[in-house]
């Protein structure tokens, strides 16, 4: 029972966090942001499991690390940040899983939320809590860097200091978010629930606590739908997530 | 004698190890239209970002007023693949909040007293409400008369940001620039985009606002017409400066030779010539 309590704990606030802090990733200059750092947890999840520690600490490492030579590659070579981000993600994929340990490959590629303790849930909710109060701030003017980052300059907004900050929350939640769906799915993770919010909304203000809601909800399903049928938690929250979508579809506006 | 506006001093600007523009020197007037001439490549966003502040510059460049209004070129601006954002919200985006929350800890004096009684408390946060609720207000009957005032009908506020046509976007951009009242307007070709029809719409609501609101306007522009019927002082750029002055009087053929190559051929539209 009070793992269900963790659980749902953990699964409420990852899925309130990567929600609103996807909706601002729906755009089109985010997107490169964030389609990158999602592939790039998986290496790190397989990392950490290879050598016993947090998976999200191996994600956050990988991440950090994968983003930085992503960054160096590009300064370098001007190649585009999707293609170099595919390349550093696939070949460090791929000796990552030369040394994973076969039985563990499932937990690595779709979530594992049993085992939980008191500390890690009320880490994850404050941590989530916090990221959840940064993005409330960032998203104006993350949208209007996005618009047009000269107008954004000349209302004062330092848009490198914004984005690092955006890249870090990014960087934060598919993190905390690689833990319970997996490093397959974390892209949908923070993609889905924007998708629904859009299908539903027409202001920022409204679409942007939808993505939240819609996150929230399909986390808690899944972690729900785990414990009642006992298969892995990433595939039930995924599916949830995608079920909320078909539904949004119906009243799409 | 006019007041000087800005004043630009040997402004060099420098990327990597290309020189952009080197050691230009001019002063706008007050109620000025100044039109910033020059092939492509010749540092004319450049210069408008540097007076901007936008990039780093050698020189130096002073202003003499509180605020200044920024139209950005329309293919620089995002206006596909964003979340749903009303009109109204695309203006809200710009409240220059970047800094309140810290404003706001600040003004309350938190770190001279925590509110310990009860009352006093709720009596901060009312009196907070209602001072951002009256701010907003204010705002937004502003934004709702320059949207008016740029030709555009209020509902458009409530309309999706993506949905604006290219000259609609073009008008709301002058309205974002036109908030909070600066005596400045600074624009990077305007027009670009736009067709012929528009075009001269744009330039004449421009017109309009520059005489009703007493403004001084910097412009880029290709359009020669504009700078022969509307500016009052134009500086030819390639790299460097060539020529400064009444257009009248400095953008001769030869000069725009000069400017442009030996083998384009210019037309000066007497019909434009008396519009200013």
């Amino acid at each position: 029972m009070t793992q269900l309590i963790y659980a749902i704990i953990i699964g409420i606030s990852v899925g309130a966090m990567s929600g609103y802090l996807g909706s601002i990733m729906l755009t089109k200059r985010m997107a490169l942001v964030g389609g990158p750092l999602g592939h790039l947890a998986l290496p790190g999840i397989s990392f950490a499991l290879l050598y016993n520690f947090d998976v999200s600490l191996g994600a956050l490492l990988f991440i950090s690390f994968g983003t930085t030579i992503i960054w160096l590659l590009e300064k370098y070579t001007k190649l585009p940040v999707d293609a170099l981000s595919a390349l550093v993600f696939a070949s460090t994929m791929a000796v990552s899983f030369l040394f994973l340990d076969r039985s563990k490959t499932v937990k690595a590629l779709f979530g594992d939320i049993s085992k939980l303790n008191v500390k890690t849930a009320v880490i994850i909710a404050v941590v989530s809590v916090a990221i959840i109060c940064a993005t409330k701030f960032l998203i104006p003017k993350m949208v209007l860097i996005s618009i047009s980052p000269s107008l954004a300059q000349t209302k004062k907004i330092n848009t490198n200091l914004y984005q690092f900050i955006f890249m870090f929350c990014v960087a934060i939640t598919i993190s905390l978010g690689v833990r319970i769906v997996g490093g397959l799915m974390t892209a949908a993770l923070v993609a889905v629930p924007a998708c629904t919010a859009r299908n539903l909304c027409r202001t920022l203000r409204s679409y942007t606590i939808t993505s939240l809601i819609a996150g929230l909800l399909s986390c808690a399903a899944g972690v729900v739908a785990f414990f009642v049928t006992g298969l892995p938690v990433g595939p039930m929250i995924i599916i949830s997530s995608t079920i909320l979508f078909l539904v949004s579809l119906v009243f799409k506006r | 004698m006019k007041n000087i506006i800005v004043s630009a001093e040997n402004v060099s600007v420098q990327f990597d190890t290309t020189t952009v523009l080197e050691n230009i020197s001019f002063n706008i007037n007050e109620n000025d239209v100044f039109v910033i001439l020059g092939p492509n490549g010749a540092g004319k966003t450049t210069l408008l970002r540097a007076l901007l502040d936008l990039i780093p510059y050698q020189g130096k460049i002073s202003w003499n007023t509180q605020s200044v209004g920024y139209v950005p070129p329309q293919e620089e601006c995002l206006r596909k693949g964003l979340p749903p954002l009303t009109v109204r919200e695309f203006f809200g985006l710009g409240r220059c909040r970047s800094m309140k929350p810290f404003d706001r800890l600040r003004a309350n004096g938190w770190r001279k007293r925590l509110p310990l009684i009860l009352s006093d408390f709720f009596l901060k946060i009312v009196s907070k409400e209602e001072r951002t609720s009256k701010k907003n207000k204010t705002t937004d009957t502003e934004i709702a008369t320059l949207i008016k005032e740029v030709g555009l009908e209020e509902k458009i506020l409530d309309q999706q940001y993506s949905s604006l046509s290219t000259g609609q976007f073009q008008r709301m951009l002058f309205a974002w620039a036109l908030v909070g009242n600066p005596s400045v307007l600074i624009l990077d070709e305007p027009t670009s985009g736009v067709d012929v029809a528009g075009e001269s719409t744009i330039y004449a609501l421009l017109h309009d606002l520059w005489k009703k609101r007493n403004l001084t306007i910097i412009l880029i522009t290709h359009d020669l017409n504009v700078v022969w019927g509307h500016a009052s002082k134009v500086l030819c750029l390639n790299k460097t400066k060539l020529c400064e002055g009444d257009p009248q009087k400095v953008l001769t053929p030869d000069e725009l030779h000069n400017l442009y190559g030996e083998n384009i051929k210019f037309y000066q539209h007497k019909h434009c010539k008396g519009e200013k």
